[in-house]
This record gives structure tokens, C-alpha cells and sequence, in this order.
């Protein structure tokens, strides 16, 4: 780009700030224009974790007439759009403003966060000549009162003209000697409102970074990765129970087994009976969630299923999707019921008062919780390699799945205790396993539809010998393509294995565990 | 970036108002745009009430300064780089430098603002010397607008006959009738007689007390009353213009 960016400054203004007495501050021939005002009620939507504000970006709605506006609030595109009102992005019409969400949206569903009603007017510079040199904006942002606010909040916006920036320059000068409380530049032009209106946007993602003080005791260390997850778990929840998008369960799901994870990493520090019982709840939550989870993978890949079949057997498949989204409907009807029974609630207190009330070791027992996790990470590297150089091209896919395993208890831990640990070398090693990750679970979910797909019987459909044919034909062509797919993923697995099992890494994990305080040093973690 | 130029050897055939308003046009219909005044004249940049920088001139543009020269109309999207009087010597400057390169020095110029304007719309004096050449070799397309009287056809023939001498694609040329009053019976004839040639688009701009009204308001016809038979009119003659120029 050879052409400059046009400056631009947001101010914090009082609501009763004059503009057009700028002319005569400014003399030499200089006039004030104001154009026609703009009163909007909006709505503003966003993604649960807040997508489309992290990459710059903000979706307002009045009614049905969406509009999208990039981080300084500039106009990306407008039009009309659906009524539901938590759209996704499949939801709009074909076009530039559903291209344009594709990206950040993806498969959440585009939630209202706040509503305000904006008044704009909208002022020009003119020189001696008429030309606008200086296009000024004052915008007063109204939240009534409701889940968020009330707030009144007034800001002025400065945008230059390009080849004028001596205008641009001396109108900032005198906002600054007015003492107007100037906005970072590149600030979002939402974030200072959601802050008065008291939404705190950082506490939305899916998942709460966990990060220990380098010398906490192991039951500390249990205690914060705990309440951590546990808050991941509560978040949620309602998302899951009231069926906003599938990603709420897919990430309630992680939280659960990241519960479980911790529970048998710490099983020394949590007393018998009552480990057993944390152990045994957690499993059951867990796989009360399973089957409404795999039927939304089925439904998520609809339109990869369809591209990999020929056109004769789309109906076929048609119906196999209205069955399982019957099926989906009566195993969420039950998840849902379990996911608000007492049973579940008064677990989730249960380990809550659990951790909070987790005593204090006596300091000559107390251990160093990176020391213990250092102690982990050796362990469960050598075991992973070890259970991944026992694997050979006959293995069944019963041993990938329990090296997946292993890969995945090992990233938990890497996770959990990432802060106690060098972090160029935990970031790299986690970057590394994901290839891994990939490989081997791609492969257990070709297992998993494969199976499924063969034993699957659409709900009802009896009476329709033609339609359950129909269904049988796409399912068979689907599992050939399954299978073919799988063949391809198992064959790259050995070179996946050996490139993870690497020196490299090896040597990173060493740096990890010599980091956590585990000696001596040069001992070669996943020596067998 | 798409560099379109609107040219004719003879004047008063309405090639500012041209340029003007399709500059205008096509930033509205959301193309990034920058409309150059290359006529020093600086009838475009009156349009749009801009003066150049003062250390603006000929030979800086020539050596490709213009990026700090370039200047934001009241419209977004719309920007232009003003005309300075010293342009009228933009062909003794040309004329200057070596017979290989001096064809080739506005290609040059404006190459690099490739990723900052999705359209370049140059707005050209009358005449047939070196900038002419300049001017061809530069643009993808040549927007001529041309009068249904005799001497504003002799113009383009003299152009199509530069053409043939510098082994230019004569496709490139866009030709329209401009200025048409159809209460005479010379423009109705001479539409008839030429508009099946290709090069000729189907639009045309015809004389509106509107569009001559642009030098006392000072903006562009579409900016003044968006709906008005001007303003419609330009809107097609863009639309067929921008379609021709992606073929």
C-alpha cells in the first residue's frame, strides 16, 4: 500500500458539546455543516466467546436489517436478514454480509449481547472553498436499563480527510487542551461502551486459562486448575441446556473430561471414598452427553457426506439426516433431563465446596506442584511413546484409540500446568502433538461413524421398505468412503508416530521436567 | 486496479464531466476509486473545490510523487489527485527523456497505487501528442465520449489511426455519444449511422441543463439529487462501461 491510512480519534465528550463554535476557533474562513441526525435502536450480536469483536468486527440489527461495521466503526455492509433471534450464519440470505461472517460466526450461533439506542449527528469542516476537510461524529450510545446497564454515553469521533491533515491536526490539539479523555487508537469502538454497560467480554471464552503461582503446593494447584474448570463447566451449561449451538456441549464435554483428568491426576490427593464417588459422577455426566454429541458431528458433516456421494443417493441421505435429527431430538430431551436433575447440581456443589475447602498440607509434607506435574509429564511421555513404538501396521484400532488417549491425558496435563513450565517449550510440544491428535483422532472418528452407520435404523420408517432402501444405499457408499478415508489416515499414522517421537521432542520434554525441578539432569525423558 | 481513461483530441466534448462522474459512480458502488487530473486546466479538481499542494507540479508527478499529493473528495471512497497548472508542460517533460522510456512513464507512475484503488479513472486534456501515448499505453480502457457532429468523429478516427500507428489494441477503445440533443436531426442521424459499430456503447449521455449546472454547485450530478435523469443516466453508462472493461 503506498496511500496512508486517513487518521482517526475517538474522545470521551460531554453530552452538551458544542461543535459549531469550532469554526470560529479555527478562523481563516473555516464553516461548520451539519448533515441530517440518525436515531437507531440496535441490537448488537455476537458469538458466545465474542468472535466477531476479537477480529475487529461488530453486527448490529434494528428489526430485520442487519448491519456490519468493522472496529472503528466504518459500514462493512448491510442488508436484511433472518428473524430467528439467535441466528447462525446459514441463516442469511447468499451475499456479502453471509460471506462476510462465515469466517468468525463458523458453527456458533450469533447471540444478542446488548441494546442500546445510538444518536449520531454528523458534522463537516468546510474550508473557504466549501470542501470538507474534517468529517466529525458525535454519538450518544443510550443502554437502557435490563440485563446490562443503564448508561448514557457520549463520544465524538474524528475522521481526517486525506491531504488535509493540518485540519485533522489542529482540531485534535484543541479537544486536548479542552481536556476531552481521548480513546486508544485501534480501540474497538464497542469495548468502551460494553465497558460502562458492565459486560465483561473476557470472562466469555471456552475455555479459562489457568495460571499458577511457580511455587503452589499440589493441593493449591488442584484447587485453582479445579475451580478453573469447574467455572468452564458452569459457562457452559445453560447454553447447553437451552440448545444454542452445538458448541456449548462440545465444550461443556472437554471441561468434563479435563474434570476427570484432574481426578486422576490427583487420585493421591483425594481420599478414597470420596475420589470414587467424584470419579463415578463425573463418568456418568459424561457419557450422558455422549450420543446427542456424535449424532451433532453426523449432522455437522450433512454436507460433506452429501459431497462425497453421487447425486442418485442424496434422498437416501436425506433420510438418514431426518432420522438422526429425530434421534438427536429424544437423546437431547434425556441429556437435557440429566444435565438439570439434582443429581448433577448437587455434584457440581459437591466438588466446588470439595476444592474450596481442600486442606492445607503441613509444610514438611507439602509437595511443589510443579515438581508433581514435572513428575507426571515424564510419565506419561515415556508411556506414550512406549505405547506408540508398540504399535505396527496389523495393530487393532483398539491400540490407536488407547494411544489417543494417552496423546490427549498428556495435553491435558500440559494445559493444566503450562504456567509452572517453560513456555516456548510447552507451546512448541503442544504444536507438535496436535499432528498427532489429528491423525489419531480422525481415524477413531472414521471408526466410530463407520460402526455407527452400519447399525443405524432410521426411527418410523417401517412401513417405507423403499425409503429404509434408500437410506441403506447412501449409508453403504458412505461407509466405503469412510473406510477409504481411514485406510489413508491409518498409513500416514507411522510416519505422524515418528516424526512426534523425535529427539526433538524428547529434548523438550526434558526441558519442561528439568524446569519443573525434576533431576537429575540429562536423565532422557521417554527412555524406556 | 482498473485504469480507465477518458479521452478525446477535442475539447468541450463533456470528458470532465465524464470523468467526474464516473469517478463518482463507481465510488459509490463500492470500488475504492481515485480520479486523476491530468488536464491542467483543473476543471475536475474545481469540481471537487480541491487545490494541489504547492510543491505539486509536472516533474514531481512524472517522477511518480504522488502519493502525498492525493487528496480525499467529500465523498468516501473517492479521491483525487489535483491538476497543477504546470501540467500543461507535461509533454516538453516527456519529450525530455529517452525515446525508449517516455511512452511508458505513466504505466510507471501509477503501478504501485495497484493495491490502494480498485478503479483509476484518468481524466485527460485534448490533444494527440505523447501523453496521448502515454495515456494508451497506461489504461485498460479508453472512454471517449464523442459529440454526433461531424468533427467530433473526425476526432476519434484520428484516434483509431494512433492507434494503428502504435500497434494498439483498438478494443480497448469505449466510445459514446455525449451531448446528444435529439430535437436535432444531425445527432439522430449520425447515432444511427455509427452506433452499430462495436466500439460504441449503447449508453449515451444526452446535454442536461443538470450536468452543466455542476461548475456553479460544484459536485457531481449523483451528489446533487441522486435520482435525477442525469444521475440515472450516468449510473448506466458506469455500469456498461465497467462490464465492457472486464470482458
Amino acid at each position: 500500500m503506498m496511500i496512508e491510512k486517513v487518521p482517526s480519534s475517538t474522545f470521551v465528550a460531554p453530552t452538551g458539546i458544542e461543535i459549531a463554535s469550532l469554526a470560529e476557533r479555527l478562523g481563516d474562513g473555516y464553516a461548520v455543516g451539519e448533515l441530517e441526525p440518525e436515531e437507531v435502536r440496535e441490537e448488537y450480536l455476537d458469538t458466545f466467546e465474542w468472535r466477531l469483536l476479537i477480529s475487529g468486527r461488530a453486527l448490529a440489527r434494528s428489526g430485520r436489517r442487519y448491519r456490519l461495521f468493522s472496529a472503528d466503526g466504518t459500514l462493512l455492509g448491510e442488508g436484511r436478514g433472518p428473524r430467528k433471534k439467535r441466528p447462525f450464519w446459514w441463516n442469511f440470505q447468499e451475499g456479502p454480509l453471509r460471506d462476510d461472517l462465515i469466517e468468525d460466526a463458523d458453527i456458533r450461533a450469533l447471540c444478542p449481547k446488548l441494546q442500546l439506542v445510538r444518536h449520531r449527528r454528523f458534522f463537516q469542516l468546510l474550508n473557504e472553498d466549501e470542501k470538507t476537510v474534517l468529517r466529525l461524529r458525535l454519538e450518544r450510545t443510550i443502554i437502557p436499563a435490563g440485563a446490562s446497564g443503564p448508561a448514557d454515553i457520549c463520544h465524538l469521533h474524528l475522521t481526517g480527510i486525506r491531504g488535509y491533515d493540518q485540519e485533522f491536526q489542529t482540531v485534535l490539539q484543541l479537544m486536548r487542551e479542552d481536556g476531552l479523555e481521548e480513546i486508544p487508537n485501534g480501540t474497538h469502538f464497542l469495548v468502551p461502551i460494553l465497558a460502562r454497560a458492565g459486560i465483561d467480554v473476557d470472562s466469555h471464552g471456552s475455555k479459562t486459562a489457568i495460571l499458577l503461582p511457580r511455587d503452589i503446593s499440589i493441593r493449591g494447584g488442584l484447587r485453582q486448575a479445579g475451580l478453573a474448570v469447574l467455572s468452564d463447566i458452569r459457562r457452559n451449561l445453560p447454553g447447553t441446556v437451552d440448545d444454542i449451538d452445538t458448541e456449548f456441549l462440545h465444550d461443556l464435554r472437554i471441561s468434563l473430561r479435563r474434570t476427570r483428568s484432574l481426578l486422576s491426576i490427583f487420585a493421591k490427593k483425594i481420599p478414597g471414598e470420596q475420589g470414587r464417588h467424584f470419579r463415578a459422577e463425573f463418568r456418568w455426566i459424561t457419557q450422558t452427553t455422549g450420543n446427542v454429541r456424535d449424532s451433532d458431528v453426523y449432522l455437522l458433516q450433512e454436507d460433506d457426506y452429501r459431497k462425497m456421494l453421487p447425486t442418485v443417493l442424496h434422498p437416501g441421505l436425506t433420510g438418514f439426516v431426518r432420522g438422526m435429527r429425530e434421534y438427536r431430538n429424544r437423546e437431547f430431551r434425556s441429556m437435557r433431563k440429566s444435565l438439570k436433575s439434582q443429581r448433577f447440581t448437587r455434584l457440581l456443589g459437591q466438588w466446588q465446596h470439595f476444592l474450596e475447602n481442600l486442606p492445607e498440607e503441613a509444610a514438611e509434607e507439602a509437595g511443589l506442584c510443579r515438581v508433581f506435574a514435572a513428575r507426571a509429564v515424564k510419565k506419561r511421555f515415556r508411556k506414550l511413546i512406549a505405547r506408540g513404538e508398540d504399535l505396527g501396521p496389523d495393530s487393532p484400532p483398539a491400540a490407536l484409540h488407547a494411544l489417543r488417549i494417552e496423546v490427549k491425558k498428556l495435553r491435558y496435563l500440559l494445559e493444566f500446568f503450562h504456567s509452572l513450565f517453560p513456555p516456548e517449550e510447552v507451546e512448541l510440544l503442544i504444536k507438535h502433538m496436535k499432528k498427532l491428535q489429528n491423525n489419531l483422532g480422525e481415524f477413531n472418528d472414521l471408526s466410530v461413524q463407520q460402526v455407527m452407520l452400519g447399525t443405524f435404523r432410521s426411527p418410523g420408517r417401517n412401513g417405507e421398505p423403499q425409503q429404509a432402501l434408500a437410506v441403506a444405499a447412501a449409508l453403504g457408499g458412505l461407509m466405503t468412503r469412510l473406510f477409504e478415508r481411514q485406510q489413508q489416515v491409518r498409513g500416514e499414522f507411522e510416519a505422524i508416530f515418528a516424526d512426534f517421537a523425535c529427539a526433538e521432542n524428547r529434548e523438550l520434554v526434558q526441558t519442561i521436567v528439568r524446569a519443573g525441578g525434576v533431576g537429575p539432569p540429562g536423565e532422557a525423558a521417554g527412555r524406556r | 486496479m482498473n485504469t480507465l481513461a477518458i479521452y478525446s483530441s477535442k475539447g468541450g466534448v463533456g470528458k470532465t464531466a465524464t470523468a467526474v462522474n464516473l469517478a463518482y459512480t463507481a465510488a459509490i458502488s463500492g470500488q475504492r476509486t481515485l480520479l486523476c487530473d491530468m488536464d491542467s486546466q483543473g476543471a475536475a479538481s474545481y469540481y471537487f473545490r480541491i487545490k494541489p499542494k504547492k510543491k505539486f507540479n509536472s516533474e514531481k508527478l512524472l517522477e511518480g510523487e504522488i502519493a502525498r499529493n492525493i487528496r480525499g473528495t467529500d465523498f468516501p471512497g473517492l479521491d483525487l489527485l489535483p491538476a497543477h497548472f504546470s501540467f500543461r508542460n507535461l509533454d516538453l517533460v516527456l519529450n525530455r527523456l529517452a525515446e525508449k522510456k517516455r511512452r511508458q512513464v505513466l504505466t510507471g507512475v501509477f503501478a504501485p497505487l495497484k493495491d490502494d484503488y480498485d478503479v483509476l479513472v484518468l481524466d485527460c486534456p485534448p490533444n494527440l501528442t505523447l501523453l496521448s501515448e502515454n495515456i494508451i499505453e497506461a489504461a485498460d480502457n479508453l472512454v471517449c465520449p464523442v459529440i454526433p457532429t461531424t468533427l467530433s468523429l473526425i476526432a476519434l478516427e484520428q484516434l483509431l489511426k494512433l492507434f494503428g500507428k502504435l500497434d494498439a489494441d483498438k478494443g480497448k477503445i469505449l466510445a459514446f455519444f455525449s451531448m446528444v440533443e435529439r430535437r436535432k436531426s444531425m445527432h439522430l442521424a449520425m447515432m444511427e449511422k455509427y452506433s452499430k459499430y462495436p466500439l460504441f456503447l449503447k449508453t449515451s449521455i444526452p446535454f442536461l441543463a443538470e450536468i452543466e449546472k455542476m461548475g456553479i454547485l460544484r459536485q457531481p450530478v449523483g451528489a446533487t439529487a441522486r435520482l435525477s435523469p442525469a444521475a440515472r443516466q450516468y449510473d448506466k453508462l458506469w455500469q456498461e462501461v465497467w462490464e465492457r472493461s472486464r470482458r
